[in-house]
């Protein structure tokens, strides 16, 4: 199981929201990515960026589109993050 | 961190995966396409035309699974899922394998292409099943990192 770990990079609402829905799949296509979402071409490429500058994202062209997928250390980086947050929620519960 | 915010990103989580589960609907044309191919093939074997039965499969089964991949825009990771198809898979391979002994062992005319009949019903039924397992996989998924 992979140990609880805050990711900054990976916090960001959108970038969150991209990562789980590449984590879900081997790969989506952008304007997928994109319809799925409901952001636009724009805003999707600023936070791949992101996402692909701290190696947690792959870019791949083939036949005029491009494909999204999430890398080995991406997914680990997600897992941690999502530990995180249950870690989070469930400590409310438990003082709750 | 509060754990309101921590909450309401976790759901957004969950919210993702069922969209992403949604869009996962194989079209139609995937597995009746499949089917047909199939049953072409083995149809072709029993009538000793494995020569062309056998590379226009590979050609169709490639064909198709890049159409689908092209036409969702999604390529599915679902382990669970892929374990179902290996197990049809071994099925059906069992069955032609029992065919063929008969067909060129025992000379039962036609066994092939029968079992044809047989797999490529399995692919349609298998496949559908699939994508349902596929989608339930995504939106039950307890590790959303698929890890």
């Amino acid at each position: 199981m992979t140990p609880p770990a805050f990711d900054e990079t990976i916090h960001a609402p959108i970038r969150l929201q991209i990562c789980a829905m590449l984590a879900a799949v081997e790969s989506a296509e952008f304007s997928v990515v994109r319809d799925s979402l409901g952001i636009s071409d724009s805003v999707l490429s600023k936070h791949a960026k992101v996402l692909q500058t701290a190696g947690y994202l792959h870019l791949a062209k083939a036949h005029r589109t491009t494909w999204l997928s999430l890398t080995a250390p991406g997914r680990a980086a997600l897992a941690g993050h999502l530990a995180e947050l249950r870690r989070i929620a469930a400590q409310a519960g438990l003082q709750g | 961190m509060e754990s309101d915010s921590a909450r309401i990103a976790l759901e957004g989580v969950a919210e993702v995966r069922a969209r992403v589960a949604d869009r996962i609907v194989s079209p139609w044309w995937y597995h009746y396409g499949f089917a047909a191919a199939i049953l072409l093939a083995y149809v072709s074997i029993s009538f000793r035309f494995a020569s062309y039965g056998v590379p226009f499969l590979t050609i169709a089964a490639v064909g198709l699974t890049v159409a689908l991949k092209r036409t969702t825009g999604i390529e599915p990771r679902a382990p669970r899922a892929t374990r179902a198809v290996v197990a049809w898979s071994l099925v059906a391979l069992a069955l032609t394998v029992v065919a063929m002994a008969l067909e060129w062992g025992g000379g039962v005319k036609g066994a092939v292409a029968v079992a044809g009949v047989a797999v490529a019903a399995i692919a349609v039924v298998a496949g559908h099943r699939t994508d349902r397992a596929l989608r339930r996989e995504l939106r039950d998924g307890h590790d959303p990192a698929g890890l």
